[in-house]
């Protein structure tokens, strides 16, 4: 059978179901190739600046307070490097607050007794909804830091308490493991500078920290994961967050703000009603509420990522832990998708829900399934003799080596604009990673999507254990 | 072209542009390799610079007989940058005299077209060195360059040099409010207001521009000039309530009581943002006549115009003051404010 078949044998139902997975492909693919053009064209034209003295002489002035909020859940051994590396942040006018979501461990002690708190008064707005809180503590040591006791109910709820307890214009949402560069504030700050009648939130480049030197909180090295698991998951993230987000923010479209680390204007979140509880995607179903409240509300907005601040996170390196984390990603973007299903293709909701939505659409609802499939029915089809080899050919094509494109591209565009990784050899380390991952990793990946999608049917909840290993090292 | 061949290409064009990336990438780290050398090569060639550049400082001629090239000249610019951030008076000056004898100053001028940001945005920083027309006018030049940061880093040198110019020229061309519209303006028009106020003004009274008049209202509270507070009250009346709580905020600002009237009538105003911007004003020009209203805001559903009328309260001394007591206020929110606002105040005065 020939693809000239599709059009002129009539009905063949194998037929056209290779057809739709190759036209999907090829579609998808499009996208991505549209999505590495875009980034390119913005890492081009994007404000330099050079340094961190040069941020502060530029910004300072201009930039406005922040409160860093930083939820903790049984954060017991990392929590005190975890907020002296928020305290050291190089930005004007900061307060750290950390909310202690009901830990059973000695995460609030730790914190008791490193920066001696005491209870403090506080006025605790109550503009978006939580659990009860316990207690407020601030610190004898540092003015800028506000520790929040509460009773446990998710992130989601921990940071509403944290937005309540904000008395800044902005707020960035941070994880307590996670490690943000010094001036990462300052330089993400800088789209509400610019344009601060417009931004309401500002998302930042997530880098994983395996591989690389950590003390006291800050990064002395950038280096590579000795781990297989590790290494493929750099390359998945310089992809997701060079090209994905950044193309997809230049065209007003992006639908999501990593938790790790976003800038939000207090008041739009406010507006939406904080965070949502019940959901394992919060981070991307905030940013879905502020398109859609703007959009309904008419006003004129814009949400951004911004490729140079770098917040550093770790990374799974065990298939078990990585799996759980794909698959709550999955059902995170699937809750999300089907509940604010109206946007999608709605001119109502402008770019979000034309471009934004229907790139959620193929990319993380279809795609899984279709990829799928064809892992399945293309070989099943050829071997049983219904297929000519070309179509099996240009599946492959499709799958594996268009990957190998678009990996090796996102990572081309990294040393051509951003060149953080400091040796070469690293950049030959990531080039073979970029090349492997599409034979295996990218196929498991597929896998635990499906499953994901199988638990978002199922309707579970719940986030699953995350084993690290801790960032100081 | 058949349906097979298609199918072929998608095959072809695929593994053409896989090759493509790959041997593109392969390439970028051999020009890794050489640039790391270069590199390398470039930080050493600095070190000897740095210690020719201080020496030149006391006898600038010693560098006429050092054979150096366009490279060496473009590195001691470089170096004379950062060095210009941590020395001043005689030592700048010397520093200066040697960059003036290395031609530098006419290399930045040059490169204040180049096709490269990154080379214009040095240029800019570099040109705020030298106290000449040359550079002033490759500055002022800079002021309509592509890239709006680089046109608010020349902006902040002009505001910052001693040669006169004209606030309302300034404005135009920097396209205030129009192309430039970053919170980075406020300390660079706050300068502008201070060199030339009236000018300031008549850029204000000449132009319909929303952003704009924002910026240049915001500059004329900071301008220490008393008397624009008349020329700016009609302002409150403003349809925009933004101008009307940036012009609320300049009146406060300038401290002037002949603003009570109309810093009055904006505690009332139906945008909260003016009402917060006419709170603080109350406490910034010590009105006391306006302390039952502030009392009254306490409660306000919006937390803004709370902390700012707390604050307004405690900054109006004792009569102010006694209305923050937690136990005189009738609702929770009053309470939590005033609470807050004492924690803090108790805080900066320890």
């Amino acid at each position: 059978m020939t693809f000239e078949g599709l059009l002129s044998d009539g009905f063949d139902g194998v037929l056209w179901v290779a057809g739709f997975i190759i036209f999907f492909g090829l579609l998808q693919n499009m996208i991505y190739l549209a999505q590495l053009i875009m980034a390119w064209w913005v890492l081009r034209r994007r404000r330099i600046i050079p340094n961190k003295a040069t941020a502060w002489g530029q910004l300072s002035e201009a930039t406005m307070p922040i409160s860093i909020l930083a939820p903790a859940y049984n954060e017991q051994i990392s929590i005190v490097e975890s907020v002296r590396s928020l305290l050291s942040m190089y930005y004007p006018n900061f307060q750290v607050i950390v909310i202690n979501d009901g830990s059973r461990d000695d995460t609030l002690q730790r914190l008791m007794t490193h920066f001696e708190l005491t209870p403090v008064e506080w006025d605790l707005r109550d503009d978006v909804r939580h659990k009860p809180v316990r207690g407020i503590y601030g610190s004898t040591l540092y003015a800028n830091l506000l520790v929040i006791d509460k009773e446990n109910g998710g992130k989601a709820d921990a940071l509403n308490a944290g937005i309540n307890a904000a008395h800044t214009p902005l707020f960035c949402a941070v994880d307590a493991d996670s490690v943000l560069e010094s001036d990462a504030l300052l330089r993400a700050v800088d789209p509400f500078v610019q344009e601060p009648e417009r931004v309401v939130a500002v998302g930042g480049t997530i880098r994983l920290a395996n591989g690389c030197m950590i003390k006291s909180g800050q990064i002395q090295s950038i280096g590579l994961p000795k781990n297989i698991w590790a290494l493929f998951q750099v390359m998945e993230y310089l992809r997701a967050f060079l090209m994905g987000r950044l193309s997809l923010s230049s065209i007003d479209s992006l639908v999501i703000v990593s938790g790790a680390f976003g800038i939000f204007r207090r008041t739009a979140a406010v507006a939406v009603g904080g965070y949502s509880h019940g959901t394992v995607g919060e981070d991307m179903e905030i940013i879905v509420k502020i398109h859609r409240y703007m959009s309904e509300q008419k006003r004129d907005y814009e949400i951004v990522f911004v490729p140079e601040p770098v917040c550093w996170t770790e990374a799974p390196e065990n298939l078990a832990t990585l799996a759980r984390q794909r698959r709550r990603w999955q059902r995170g973007t699937l809750e999300t998708f089907f509940k604010h299903i109206v946007m999608l293709l709605n001119p109502r909701y402008g770019r979000s829900g034309m471009i934004g939505f229907l790139n959620v659409l193929i990319s993380d609802v279809v795609a899984p399934v279709v990829e799928l499939c064809g892992y399945i029915l293309m070989p099943y089809f050829y071997f049983s003799g219904a297929l000519d080899i070309d179509f099996l050919y240009a599946y492959m094509a499709l799958t594996f080596v268009f990957g190998i494109f678009l990996s090796v591209g996102a990572l081309a565009l990294e040393e051509m604009e951003l060149k953080r990784f400091p040796r070469a050899l690293d950049l030959f380390i990531l080039t073979l990673a970029a090349v492997f991952e599409n034979f295996g990793y990218r196929q498991i990946n597929n896998i635990w999507r499906i499953q994901g999608w199988w638990e978002f049917l199922r309707k579970e909840q719940g986030w699953g254990k995350m084993t690290r290993k801790g960032l100081n090292r | 072209m058949t349906d097979i061949s298609l199918l072929a290409w998608i095959w072809i064009i695929s593994c053409g542009l896989a090759a493509a990336a790959v041997a593109l990438m392969l390439l970028l780290i051999l020009k890794r390799v050489v640039s790391s050398f270069y590199a390398a090569r470039d930080l050493r060639r600095r070190a000897v610079l740095e210690g020719l550049l201080i020496d030149a400082l006391d006898d600038p001629a010693a560098l006429d007989k050092l054979p150096l090239s366009t490279h060496d000249r473009l590195i001691l610019g470089d170096i004379a940058i950062d060095f210009a951030n941590s020395i001043r008076g005689d030592t700048q000056q010397m520093l200066v005299d040697v960059m003036d004898r290395l031609q530098i100053e006419q290399i930045y001028t040059d490169s204040v077209t180049s096709a490269d940001a990154e080379i214009r945005e040095k240029a800019v920083r570099g040109l705020s060195l030298f106290d000449s027309d040359l550079s002033f006018d490759a500055l002022w030049r800079a002021l309509k360059d592509p890239s709006p940061a680089i046109r608010l880093s020349a902006a902040r040198k002009i505001v910052d040099s001693e040669r006169a110019f004209e606030a309302q020229a300034f404005i135009e061309m920097l396209e205030i409010g129009t192309v430039v519209r970053s919170r980075e303006l406020r300390p660079i028009v706050a300068k502008l207001a201070k060199r030339d106020p009236d000018g300031v003004f008549k850029a204000l009274s000449a132009t319909s521009n929303a952003d704009r008049r924002l910026f240049l209202i915001y500059a004329l509270g900071r301008s220490g000039r008393f008397d624009f507070a008349d020329d700016l009250m009609p302002m409150t009346m403003s349809d925009n309530p933004n101008e009307r709580a940036e012009t609320i905020r300049a009146l406060g600002s300038l401290g002037n009581p002949d603003a009570k009237v109309a810093v009055m009538m904006a505690l009332e105003d139906r945008a909260w943002e003016v009402r917060a911007q006419a709170a603080q004003a109350a406490g910034d020009i010590g009105l006391k006549m306006a302390i039952p209203h502030l009392a009254g805001l306490l409660s306000e559903k919006e937390w803004w115009v709370r902390y700012r009328a707390a604050w307004a309260l405690w900054n109006l001394g004792d009569e102010g003051r006694a209305r923050l007591t937690p136990g005189n206020l009738a609702s929770k929110r009053a309470a939590n404010i005033a609470k807050l606002v004492l924690a803090e105040a108790t805080e900066k005065v320890t």
